[in-house]
């Protein structure tokens, strides 16, 4: 989940976004699959599963392609970043 | 009435006295000091700047004064204060100007919190204002004094002030800073170059000072909207041409430029992406200011040529 869903502000051109974390001060430069997996996040907190399920729908790829197999790891940097904590779902 | 109106007892009067107030660009400096070779080469280089009378509040008061030798054997001494601060030690009285110019830097970046800051010079052409953003040594100054040769507005040498309400630049048009070989390449292509005293030896090796054009100065009321955001990098060997960047690297290399980024916090954000939105945003390796120019120079006027109605194409 993201933590306080009014702490993002976003910005995006051509396939890439920036996105300036009220809370830390910090801007965070993101592709676009990592925009689109923290957007999810931001819109409605999900387990690992679920954020495949969604990015796989939306970007119209299989759940088990190579991008969507690395959330895992994409999942712990945006944790690390302070972007997102884990939720009690 | 401007500096260059005052005679040299009516300088010294006034700056040994209360103290001169200037308006450069949004701000006002109140500038005291008894040094003559300041006031000579200050008055010089702000010459065209206008004098604001009694009632007009200062925005800073800066004094360079005289300081004690420390030892006999050593170099008559100075000291820069500004409202009770003194951001450097003492330094060499002969290097009152360029001590007095980074004054006038850190009052500015130190304080100027209502406008976003960025390291860049700012030149200006048919509304339009090009950033050329970049730490010292990039040959922002070089570029900047082509630019001028080719018809640019100077807005600013030094620094990039965005009114981050509305999104304009604000000018402030201060003497530009030449170093070491740009010196003599500045005096081949402006064809009637102001140029104040050399300074050797300084902590930046040779430096000189361009006095602004007067047009800069006298427009220096008027902001300018970005058009272009240049990062230039001078090397010797370079070829010189115009990269586009991505807009969000254009973002964040201009975030690596600015002063007050995280002071700002959400609105620096908010105004720096508004200004990338409008700015088209360009890296510019080159060996030769002029070629360089000319290559920036075209993008004012493929950009005059594409906002003409197309009927008057």
């Amino acid at each position: 989940m993201v933590p306080d869903v009014n702490a993002l502000v976003w910005r995006m051109w051509e396939d890439e976004f920036l996105v300036y974390n009220t809370t830390s001060g910090q801007t965070h430069h993101l592709n676009l699959l990592a925009g689109e997996a923290l957007r999810s996040l931001e819109a409605e907190a999900a387990h690992e599963r679920e954020l495949v399920r969604r990015l796989a729908d939306q970007f119209e790829i299989a759940e088990d392609s190579a991008p969507l197999q690395m959330i895992d790891r994409l999942v712990r940097e945006l944790d690390e970043l302070g972007l997102i904590a884990p939720s009690t779902l | 009435m401007k500096i260059g109106d005052l005679t040299s007892d009516q300088l010294h009067q006034q700056f040994d006295g209360a103290g001169l107030r200037i308006r450069i660009g949004p701000f006002i400096f109140n500038l005291r000091t008894q040094i003559c070779d300041l006031i000579a080469e200050f008055s010089f280089l702000y010459a065209d700047f206008p004098i604001c009378d009694a009632s007009e509040i200062s925005d800073f008061r800066v004094r360079v004064a005289p300081a004690g030798r420390g030892r006999p054997w050593r170099e008559a001494r100075a000291e820069f204060w500004a409202d009770g601060a003194s951001p450097f030690d003492a330094f060499p009285r002969r290097l009152a100007t360029p001590f007095a110019e980074w004054g006038f830097n850190w009052c500015i970046y130190s304080h100027a919190h209502q406008f976003l800051m960025f390291h860049s010079a700012v030149v200006e052409k048919a509304g339009r204002a090009a950033i050329l953003a970049g730490p010292p040594g990039s040959g922002k100054s070089t570029l900047c004094a082509a630019l001028l040769a080719s018809g640019w507005r100077l807005l600013s040498d030094e620094f990039a002030l965005i009114d981050p309400v509305h999104g304009w630049l604000m000018p402030v048009p201060r003497p530009v800073a030449l170093k070491g070989a740009s010196i003599g390449l500045v005096e081949r292509f402006l064809p009637d170059p102001r140029i104040g005293r050399v300074f050797a030896d300084t902590r930046k090796g040779t430096l000189t000072h361009l006095r602004p054009p007067t047009e800069a100065v006298e427009r220096q009321c008027e902001p300018a909207l970005p058009g272009w955001v240049v990062f230039p990098t001078h090397a010797a060997d370079a070829a010189t041409k115009l990269v586009p960047l991505r807009k969000a690297v254009g973002f964040l290399r201009l975030e690596e430029n600015c002063f007050n980024y995280k002071t700002l916090g959400r609105a620096a954000f908010d105004a720096l992406s508004q200004l990338i939105d409008t700015a088209a945003c360009y890296e510019l390796p080159f060996a030769q200011a002029v070629a360089a120019a000319e290559l920036v120079d075209g993008l004012a006027e493929f950009r005059s040529v594409a906002g003409l109605p197309l009927d008057a194409a």
